[in-house]
């Protein structure tokens, strides 16, 4: 941490200072303009001449290029770099790693690569410099779901199912917050109206609402027949759900059981033996009741469909519950002894035979209500909302103004200027003149509020002073937004906003402390789930790791998220302690409960917690060892090397392969039927690769894959396939190492750790802009790496170096232009 | 293991025999009153469907062999066959590659066109959410009239939160089908609740649901005139953006007006799906449900759906095939597979038979639903092991108020684009298009 604090130093000198030391730090600006024309001719004739002897072979317009991705380094200009600027960037990701030109050609020498990219990437910085600041185009900024909860979670306590109530957002350059993919839609705005009613009824509490029902499913291939974390211990299965109750009053809550697998089974399973199914609110019984046994099994042998109806309604609890969120459980009080008595061939439960025999367990649970609702108490979010009481009537104008003008501040996210109030205080008018009571009033003023532009889009502003085309410093308020839309991806909170209204976020030390301050805070959880579920793709666990279940009888739902939760708690883990972000790949140590750890062999972790493991297998290490990243580039069936490389190509080394082209034969097609069974996947694969079509690509691809074949397709390590065939993992790299597992494969990246630094810079600077990077970007970003790598590319330098950024402080004024997004007039 | 595999037979065997023991929310008790509502109607409207199959189908399980009349059906449209005399096939067209090999044959299906702009790291980091207004939205301007919901857009499977898998393009292309004009696609809704929502308010007395209406259109109005006041304060580009955001506004006014006036029809509306159905075959039962109903009950004329996302990761383990559709695709000839891929398809076009047995089924003005409706089940592939875009699935059934002349293969000039059954189509509904992508004329339907 204390790094911090040598680099917020910076920070009060100015953003100028870094955007001065864009050129090479070396050598002082002056000098460089004063350097010699010739020498640089000079060197731009010899780079031309070895991109010739190097690259122009293929990279030339002589040369068939794929069609939409072209390459000619023949025609991109050395003496005018900013010309093809996008190309050069480019030709030096790909240099990054030494992966042109390919294997079988010949490869320069380690200097000559050094010195080429070290000429290109300087001269394009010094090139972009000499041009002055381009920080780059910010258009008005929508809030996508996730933003739109969180904010509502800090505005009122409360935590909406975003996911109902809202459409998915469009993503763009692998992130769902860009601004220029956040488009709007009559379906989404319609369901802003819905949002903003339901919401404003959830947090206020409404007496009058009339019952209504909510389910919450539970995933068939979740187990059930251990304990789950956040119920009461001693119990067995089942679901905690948060849930908002609008008021004070009787609720049914209840549970339904899987009937059998598919359904297909119309009665009751578990119903041989007596269950006791519990219910409970903020871990408090509630509510119990028994079913199966003797009598439940005479009903279920003469009628299933009765036994079904009579056990539903038995599972029924109207329970009296108060108005707010609460958690409720529902789950069967666990006996041990009968487990005893289960056939368990599996550890997924949903592999058990589902007849009346084993366990109970739920498919879904509900709450419906309220009934007899008597009133509504005190909640968390009318404590944020009701900061004043009128004592009497005369007093209420003035409280709800009170009210929704602080309201209006943190949902906007600036100081609350009187003509944002006018509108929610004529919905708070209008509501008491239809007869509603103060709450009726307060409820349609905090609808107005979030149904509002100004808190659904983030909005920037230029000084009308300004020349389209030229930068300017975002304000305090402006910057405070891009800090918490980035590090929470929700609003800032009151000691964020108050410091930028008082006018000193950027005070020396002020903006520094503001980010450590809020990287250690709970909410930056949404950086891990949101920014490192999108780069590591861990967002997809649920939608494409489906592995088959009979190959893979043990992995079940709680696999999939132990997965998902292991790689989530080791980027959460080297973000707050601020290690360095090498260790993603090198960390010798996971995070691991019971579950998660007898998958991967490991012994001594016992219990449903997440805790920190020390690892002595090497091949574990960092997240090419981790189950996630492992399962998420699997088939149902078998691994893939192919996407496991595609995987490490793109989402490691930014250097994407392309798509194939069209008609291309698969895996299976090149080696026609009947053979498939006889070869193992490598000889597959490598059938594939002699066809000449295929091969420029895949020998690139292939290697990376291979190298990580001793994991199965759910991250389990094996020493010979599902045929019982012994693994082959070798394979040579783009840049010519030779590998031979995940070890050097490793090792492999980490050999130039600036490049895989650099990828997670730009992938961290493209979620905080919300806007894909541009070649104009790149020369902060290569100097916030540069700074970094003299910090062991600890975390926190990288997330300094983003926040001081020009890139991040700065907008430039559009010209109209600038966008082509312009909408068309509709006839109606 | 072959304990398990035993297991696995036994629940086959136990679904088969009582299988049907579902609950669905049946929505029946929306059906009096708009039943009471579409009878008042002076003259049926005509209403049309478009449903979107991913990955393909195999040509030679789909293609009938002979033109023209009396056609023998082929195994994957065979359950097609009761509605043969309302029934047009189109076989030998091609399909566009729509710039990329899955994203563009479902992108590019209803406009011929796909993504507009370049694949990320080949183009500007701007404006590259454009596509081509798509024929189903002409023909909504020609037949929505006064209906609440100018079209519906349903899916089964969101792309929207999947990253890294849509090809270098925005996902917003892989989650629709369809684009208002070049610049607004609709996304797709997947979850029936939503939809239901959409079409009939939620849950609540007559009275509560029509308070909340008209605070909806308040906050519209007032939304509205906030909205125009920002956008004179801030510069071209955010101009542009908050235009579009206020387009949508007035879509919306528009369709709570029309709805206000429909409310008083419906007394209740207590059988709302409870969310996002966990079986497949549910969520596709309930989708086809509620567009009926929309039909039905005059609510929409327009449907797009999207019975999955194209390259779909979904497994069909509830018809015996626990593999990907999409790995099933791309089959490389091996038997076993090509006839599972047929039995993806039979299954789709068992649903949709299904819906058509309702349209067929409910009385509308002179004639039922299905003889005033046209809807087309195609896909933006032919053989999906090879993206193949020769030769897709096309077929288009219901009496288009009698001028679709049933019962018949019409087999396209050679490689005639798609665009020229959508311009035809786009033509029978009233929507006159004279270009649509790479159209050349309207195909002789």
């Amino acid at each position: 941490m204390t790094k911090f604090l040598a680099t917020a130093v910076l920070l009060c000198a100015g953003v100028t200072v870094l955007v001065a030391q864009s050129a090479p730090p070396a050598k002082p600006a002056p000098a460089n303009a004063a350097e010699p024309a010739v020498s640089r001719a000079a060197d731009a004739a010899k780079y031309r001449t070895w991109l010739n002897q190097n690259c122009v072979g293929c990279h030339s317009n002589r040369v068939k290029q794929p069609a939409d991705d072209p390459v000619n380094l023949e025609a991109a200009n050395v003496d005018d770099l900013m010309a093809s600027a996008a190309t050069w960037e480019r030709v030096l990701r790909k240099l990054a790693v030494r992966a042109m030109p390919p294997q079988g050609s010949k490869h320069p020498s380690e200097p000559e690569y050094a010195a080429f990219t070290s000429w290109l990437s300087t001269s394009l910085d010094r090139a972009w410099a000499g041009k002055g600041l381009t920080p780059g185009r910010f258009v008005v900024h929508r809030l996508n779901r996730t933003e739109y909860g969180n904010a509502i979670r800090d505005l009122f306590a409360i935590d909406v199912n975003v996911d109902e109530l809202l459409p998915s957002d469009g993503a763009d350059f692998g992130f769902d917050n860009i601004a220029s993919a956040l488009k709007t839609s009559p379906l989404l705005l319609e369901r802003y109206l819905t949002a903003a009613q339901r919401v404003s009824l959830l947090a206020v509490g409404d007496r009058t609402v009339p019952p209504g029902n909510t389910e919450y499913p539970i995933s068939r291939e979740f187990t059930q027949s251990g304990y789950i974390e956040g119920l009461p211990l001693g119990t067995r299965g089942g679901t905690l759900v948060k849930h908002v109750f609008p008021a004070d009053g009787e609720y049914k809550l209840s549970g339904r059981l899987v009937r059998g697998v598919e359904e297909g089974y119309a009665g009751v399973e578990g119903n041989d033996l007596p269950n006791t199914f519990v219910i409970t609110v903020d871990g408090a019984e509630v509510f119990s009741t028994q079913i199966g046994g003797i009598k439940d099994n005479e009903v279920q042998s003469r009628d299933m469909n009765e036994a079904r109806k009579m056990i539903d309604e038995r599972m029924t609890g109207r329970v009296r519950v108060t108005a707010g969120e609460h958690e409720v459980g529902y789950t069967w009080r666990d006996r041990p002894f009968e487990r005893q008595d289960v056939w368990q061939p599996a550890r997924r439960d949903s592999q058990e035979v589902h007849l009346i025999t084993g366990l109970p367990r739920l498919k879904a649970v509900m709450v419906e209500g309220p009934y007899k609702v008597t009133g509504i108490s005190s909640t968390a979010s009318r404590e944020k909302i009701f900061i004043c009481k009128p004592a009497t009537a005369a007093d209420e104008p003035a409280c709800a103004t009170k009210i929704l003008t602080n309201l209006a501040r943190r949902a906007y996210r600036r100081p609350a200027a009187a003509a944002d109030v006018e509108a929610p205080m004529a919905f708070y008018k209008q509501a008491r003149e239809r007869g509603g009571d103060f709450d009726a009033g307060i409820r349609s003023g905090v609808a107005r509020i979030i149904a509002s532009p100004s808190f659904l889009y983030r909005v920037e502003r230029d000084s009308s002073t300004l020349r389209a085309g030229a930068a300017h410093t975002v304000s305090d308020v402006e910057l405070a937004s891009r800090l918490s839309f980035f590090l929470w991806s929700s609003i800032p909170d009151e000691k964020l906003l108050n410091a930028a209204t008082a006018g000193t976020l950027r005070a020396p030390g002020v903006l520094e402390a503001q980010v450590r301050r809020m990287v250690a805070d709970d909410r930056s959880d949404a950086l891990v789930s949101n920014f490192a579920g999108q780069w590591l793709q861990l967002r997809n666990l649920e939608s494409k790791v489906s592995p088959d279940l009979l190959m893979f009888p043990d992995f079940d739902d709680n696999t999939r998220r132990a997965f998902r939760r292991e790689t989530e708690m080791l980027f959460g883990y080297i973000l707050r302690e601020n290690h360095s972000v090498l260790e993603l790949l090198n960390a010798n140590y996971t995070f691991l409960n019971e579950r998660l750890a007898k998958h991967y062999g490991i012994p001594g972790v016992y219990g449903e917690r997440f805790r920190q493991v020390k690892l002595t297998d090497p091949n574990r290490f960092g997240l090419l060892g981790q189950g996630s990243v492992l399962s998420l580039t699997a088939v149902a069936t078998r691994t893939s090397p192919v996407y496991r490389g595609k995987y490490v190509l793109s989402t490691l080394l930014d250097t994407p392969p392309i798509p194939p082209p069209p008609n291309v034969p698969t895996l299976e097609e090149s080696n026609k039927a009947g053979a498939v069974q006889a070869k193992t996947l490598r000889e597959q694969v490598e059938a594939h690769r002699a066809n000449p079509t295929c091969a420029g690509c895949h020998r690139v691809i292939d290697p990376p894959g291979f190298a990580l074949e001793h994991f199965n397709s759910i991250g389990q390590w094996r020493e010979s396939d599902e045929k019982g065939r012994s693994i082959d993992s070798a394979g040579v790299l783009a840049d010519g190492t030779k590998v031979d597992g995940p070890v050097a494969l490793r090792e492999a990246i980490l050999k130039r750790p600036e490049a895989f630094a650099t990828v997670v810079t730009t992938r961290l600077m493209t979620y905080a802009l919300g806007r894909g990077l541009e070649p104009s970007d790149m020369p902060i970003v290569r100097k916030i790496v540069k700074r970094a790598a003299l910090d062991d590319y600890r975390f926190a330098t990288i997330i300094s170096g983003i926040v001081e950024s020009p890139l991040f402080q700065m907008r430039t004024r559009l010209e109209p232009s600038d966008t082509n997004t312009v909408a068309q007039s509709r006839e109606q | 293991m072959m304990i398990t595999k035993k297991h696995l037979s036994r629940r086959t065997f136990i679904r088969g025999t009582f299988g049907a023991a579902m609950a669905l929310p049946l929505l029946d008790a929306m059906v009096p009153a708009l039943t009471a509502e579409t009878k008042t109607a002076a003259s049926a409207p005509f209403r049309f469907g478009a449903i979107y199959m991913p990955n393909g189908v195999f040509p030679t399980t789909w293609h009938p062999d002979e033109p023209g009349a009396n056609f023998a059906f082929k195994p994957v449209m065979q359950p097609l066959e009761p509605f043969r005399d309302q029934l047009v096939t189109v076989s030998k067209m091609r399909a566009p590659w729509g710039a990329s090999v899955h994203l563009g044959a479902s992108s590019a299906f209803l406009n011929g066109s796909g993504p507009v702009a370049q694949r990320e790291g080949t183009s500007d980091a701007f404006g590259k959410i454009q596509s081509k207004k798509t024929a189903d939205q002409y023909i909504a301007d020609a037949v929505a009239g006064d209906t609440p919901l100018r079209s519906i857009e349903l899916g089964t499977e969101d792309m929207g939160t999947a990253v890294g898998a849509c090809d270098g393009f925005p996902c917003t292309f892989f989650n629709t089908l369809s684009w208002r004009d070049d610049q607004s696609p609709l996304p797709i809704g997947i979850n029936p609740r939503v939809a239901f929502e959409r079409m009939f308010g939620e849950t609540g007395t007559p009275e509560q649901r029509m308070a909340r209406l008209k605070e909806r259109q308040s906050l519209l109005d007032s939304v509205l005139e906030e909205t125009s006041r920002l956008r004179k304060s801030l510069g071209a580009p955010d101009k542009a953006i908050l235009d579009e955001y206020l387009n949508n506004i007035r879509d919306v006014e528009h369709q709570l007006d029309r709805m206000e006036t429909r409310m008083g029809a419906i007394k209740t509306n207590s059988e709302a799906p409870l969310g996002m159905p966990e079986a497949f075959d549910d969520h596709m039962a309930i989708n086809y449900n509620l567009m009926h109903l929309a039909f039905q009950g005059d609510i929409s004329r327009v449907f797009t759906f999207m019975v999955g996302h194209e390259a779909s990761d979904r497994g069909y383990a509830h018809i015996g095939i626990p593999e990907t559709h999409h790995s099933i695709s791309h089959h490389g000839n091996d038997p076993e597979k090509l006839a599972k891929y047929a039995k993806i398809g039979t299954y789709q076009i068992v649903k949709f038979s299904e819906f058509l047995d309702k349209l067929k089924n409910t009385k509308d003005g002179n004639g039922t639903l299905l003889d005033h409706a046209m809807l087309y089940w195609g896909s933006g592939m032919s053989n999906g092991n090879e993206h193949d875009r020769a030769n897709p699935p096309a077929v288009i059934v219901g009496g288009a108020h009698g001028r679709l002349k049933g019962n018949r293969h019409v087999v396209a000039k050679d490689k005639e684009p798609t665009a020229n059954l959508l311009l035809a189509m786009a033509h029978i509904a009233g929507a006159e298009i004279e270009s649509l992508g790479p159209s050349t004329g309207r195909l002789d339907l």
